[in-house]
């Protein structure tokens, strides 16, 4: 093999190898699905689309705060005390009632500590939750969330009008 | 000018001399390369340290934040402007005797102008979100704001090292085509594709000169307008005593002089190390020294007048400054550094290279 | 050309907000205590320096406190003079910063964006009244200290200017209140962390465009100035000079 054609397969070989971890890392697939399994296989799909339970009813504090929050291990018991315990998952969620252990929940939606974002203004403009979410309501595992790069906050502002100033979300 | 008997019987010798540093590698060579090697290995040492633990540690405190890296910023891209006076105003003035300086003048630029760029980046708080200066369209949807002087000096850089790459390439095309012909191996092939194909037609010669011919002007005026830009970064600020229009000629002025002193230091040791004294010759000295008084003066001038305008005008926000300078607590630096050692030392080496006390 | 510095009409960049955020500080009231500097280390999470850094200058004070000793001892009088951002109107500060990090907001503050600063630092040198200040080193903070910090301002990380905000976050969240309930901002609803500690009230900060406002009121006062007035910043802190002697 000549020194050319190594070259050229080498320079390709570096190409799709960067490609590969710039899709990667453009659909934020980077990380491994093994971080994202919570301690109960919670199920969205399930909840908010068969059951249709809304959002609030278990996110109770977006609309008041900046953060949703996640329920608390007594809000679920709320209906899950009056259960039969069928499927392995609330063998576990029984599991954690009886011990009296919070959920260790892994958290899939973070953003960084020079972001100011509250829900609470979300919700007052008008946004819904899937908006940014997605549709929860059909996902059965719930994947990790967008990037949340400024970009993809800002094409929004663009497209309703919201404010563009910097201190609006930066603190 | 002392004008030689013609050369066209010597142009093997000549061909001969000035490759033989390609042909033959020393032990000292080596030695030095590896020398340099272990600086350049402290240095990143050093940055790296200054990366992880913070910018803190260049001693630097408020109110102002800048210090040794910027004075040595302004001092490269100073040192840059050599090659393209010495090579682009003594090409435009039909100044023959430049030829044997230039080629060192030009790669002196290019050094220079990467160290330059280098302290830049060792300013930065943040170096690591150094792509914020670069305009590339971005997500953030945010460009970076042309209003500040420091972008325009980015953008006076990038021109001034894209520009100066180009003119010290266009001049070498016939070398590298020497260069090609007479080395063997890899090197062969590197200085084949430098070459692009030049076998010195009449019609290649006519070409490269009308290249040259247009890109001469246009590097000096961009060697002018850039260290003008470095200049405007103090001028523009409202720092007392920084405030000031004469920073543009100044720092131009400046440049050129620490310029031709750095080309003179680099021709002294090349003539003596490769034992160029038939090509570089006491006259080049001679010719230099004189440049090199011109801009001794001026700068002298210069020093002056800056002084004299804030003291005439007295303000007191700058007349403290001139104050702390010249009586109070840089009295002793200024004076015995700038102003005492300063324009004697470079009057003194260019009356020393008028002399022909290099000549030997 | 000379522009009057009380009423800088067709000067504002606030035309596309309602508000316009300016602070008085009346000199005759302040009595140097220094409430005004702890309240607003507190409130913004600003680090913790040490003997050894203050030493070297480095020391970070959104406001400080300057002391003008006047006469011989024992006949000796004192004036304070709290500094701290003026928001210029025509801010030095903004035009220099290469990367926007250093920008005009519409409601007419002065904003530093800590996550886009990369340290340049041209914004402190032409800052005339030394306001901003440079974090040499990444912060610490001694456990359990970390745990009070204000989780509504961001933690500036070494390599980053940073400076009086006026309190943004407090702004923000007035602004949003009054955004839920459709009205304005009322005066006095939102005090930065200084104005709400001064134990005399020589801090006074409201809307500007709001004309029964106490700012603008007092802004009119015969007893008004700015600082470094003929820099022409046009800041949008006024002082009142002292009454008596």
């Amino acid at each position: 093999m000549s020194g050319r054609t190594i070259g050229i397969i080498l320079g390709l070989g570096a190409g799709c190898l960067a490609m590969g971890i710039g899709l990667f890392y453009s659909l934020s697939s980077a990380d491994l699905a093994v971080q994202d399994r919570q301690p109960v296989p919670f199920s969205h799909r399930l909840h908010a689309g068969t059951l249709e339970i809304a959002c609030q009813f278990c996110h109770r504090h977006a609309k008041y705060s900046p953060v949703a929050g996640v329920p608390s291990l007594a809000l679920c018991q709320t209906c899950h005390q009056s259960l039969p315990q069928t499927t392995p998952g609330m063998k576990v969620l029984q599991t954690y009632w009886e011990q009296k252990r919070a959920i260790p929940w892994i958290r899939l939606q973070r953003l960084p500590d020079h972001v100011y974002f509250t829900h609470e203004m979300h919700l007052f403009a008008g946004l819904t939750c899937t908006s940014c979410h997605g549709n929860v309501a059909r996902m059965t595992g719930t994947p990790r969330a967008p990037t949340y790069e400024m970009g993809w906050c800002l094409t929004c502002h663009e497209q309703r009008g919201a404010s563009h100033d910097c201190w609006t979300c930066h603190k | 000018m002392t004008s030689r008997p013609s050369v066209w019987e010597d142009i093997p010798k000549i061909n001969r001399d000035l490759l033989a540093p390609l042909q033959t590698t020393t032990w000292w060579y080596g030695l030095w390369v590896g020398v340099l090697a272990c600086f350049v290995a402290a240095g990143a040492g050093a940055w790296t340290y200054q990366i992880q633990t913070g910018i803190g540690q260049t001693d630097l405190h408020h109110p102002i934040f800048w210090g040794s890296y910027i004075g040595s910023f302004v001092f490269w891209i100073g040192v840059s402007h050599s090659g393209t006076f010495i090579s682009g105003v003594l090409r435009l003035t039909n100044a023959e005797w430049r030829r044997p300086v230039t080629r060192l003048a030009e790669l002196m630029t290019m050094i220079a102008i990467m160290v330059t760029a280098l302290f830049i980046f060792y300013h930065l708080g943040r170096v690591w979100r150094f792509y914020y200066l670069i305009p590339y369209p971005n997500q953030r949807e945010i460009w970076p704001n042309f209003r500040s002087p420091l972008m325009w000096d980015a953008t006076a850089i990038f021109t001034y090292a894209t520009a100066s790459t180009i003119y010290i390439y266009l001049p070498l095309i016939p070398d590298f085509a020497l260069a090609r012909d007479r080395v063997q191996g890899w090197r062969k092939t590197l200085y084949r594709r430098l070459a692009i194909g030049w076998h010195g037609s009449q019609a290649q010669w006519h070409t490269l000169e009308t290249a040259i011919r247009i890109i001469t002007p246009l590097i000096v005026m961009v060697m002018i307008s850039v260290h003008s830009i470095v200049g405007f970064d103090f001028g523009m600020a409202l720092v007392p005593a920084w405030h000031s229009t004469i920073y543009a000629p100044y720092f131009v002025v400046g440049a050129v002089h620490s310029g031709l002193g750095m080309v003179m230091i680099g021709l002294y040791v090349l003539r003596k190390v490769y034992q160029l004294h038939e090509y570089i010759r006491t006259e080049h000295f001679e010719k230099l020294g004189k440049l090199l008084l011109v801009t001794t003066l001026l700068l002298a001038y210069l020093y002056f007048s800056e002084q004299l305008t804030i003291w005439y005008g007295n303000i007191p926000d700058h007349l403290a400054i001139q104050n702390a300078l010249l009586y109070g607590t840089y009295a002793v630096p200024v004076h015995g550094g700038l102003y005492l050692c300063r324009p004697p030392a470079d009057t003194g080496l260019a009356w020393f290279s008028n002399n022909g006390h290099w000549g030997s | 050309m000379s522009r009057d510095p009380q009423t800088p009409q067709g000067y504002s960049k606030t035309a596309d907000s309602p508000y316009k955020w300016e602070m008085v500080v009346d000199l005759d009231r302040c009595t140097g205590c220094e409430a005004c500097v702890i309240a607003c280390h507190a409130e913004n999470n600003i680090r913790i320096s040490g003997e050894e850094e203050a030493a070297q200058g480095r020391a970070i004070n959104w406001i400080r406190i300057e002391r003008y000793w006047e006469g011989e001892y024992p006949d000796v009088k004192v004036k304070f003079l709290p500094v701290l951002c003026q928001h210029c109107d025509e801010a030095p500060c903004e035009p220099v910063c290469p990367v926007y990090a250093s920008y005009h907001t519409p409601d007419g503050l002065n904003a530093q964006v800590y996550n886009r600063c990369i340290g340049v630092r041209y914004c402190g040198n032409n800052c005339p009244y030394v306001a901003r200040q440079f974090n040499w080193f990444d912060p610490h903070w001694d456990e359990p200290l970390a745990e009070q910090l204000n989780p509504d301002v961001s933690v500036r990380s070494g390599g980053v200017m940073e400076k009086c905000t006026f309190c943004v976050q407090r702004i923000r969240t007035g602004k949003e209140n009054a955004a839920k309930e459709g009205r304005r901002v009322k005066d006095g609803e939102i005090t930065p962390a200084c104005v709400q500690s001064c134990p005399t009230s020589a801090l006074i900060f409201g809307d500007r465009n709001d004309p029964k406002s106490r700012v603008a009121r007092l802004k009119k006062s015969e007893r008004g100035f700015h600082l470094l007035e003929h820099l022409g910043t046009h800041p949008s802190v006024t002082y009142l000079r002292r009454l008596a002697e």
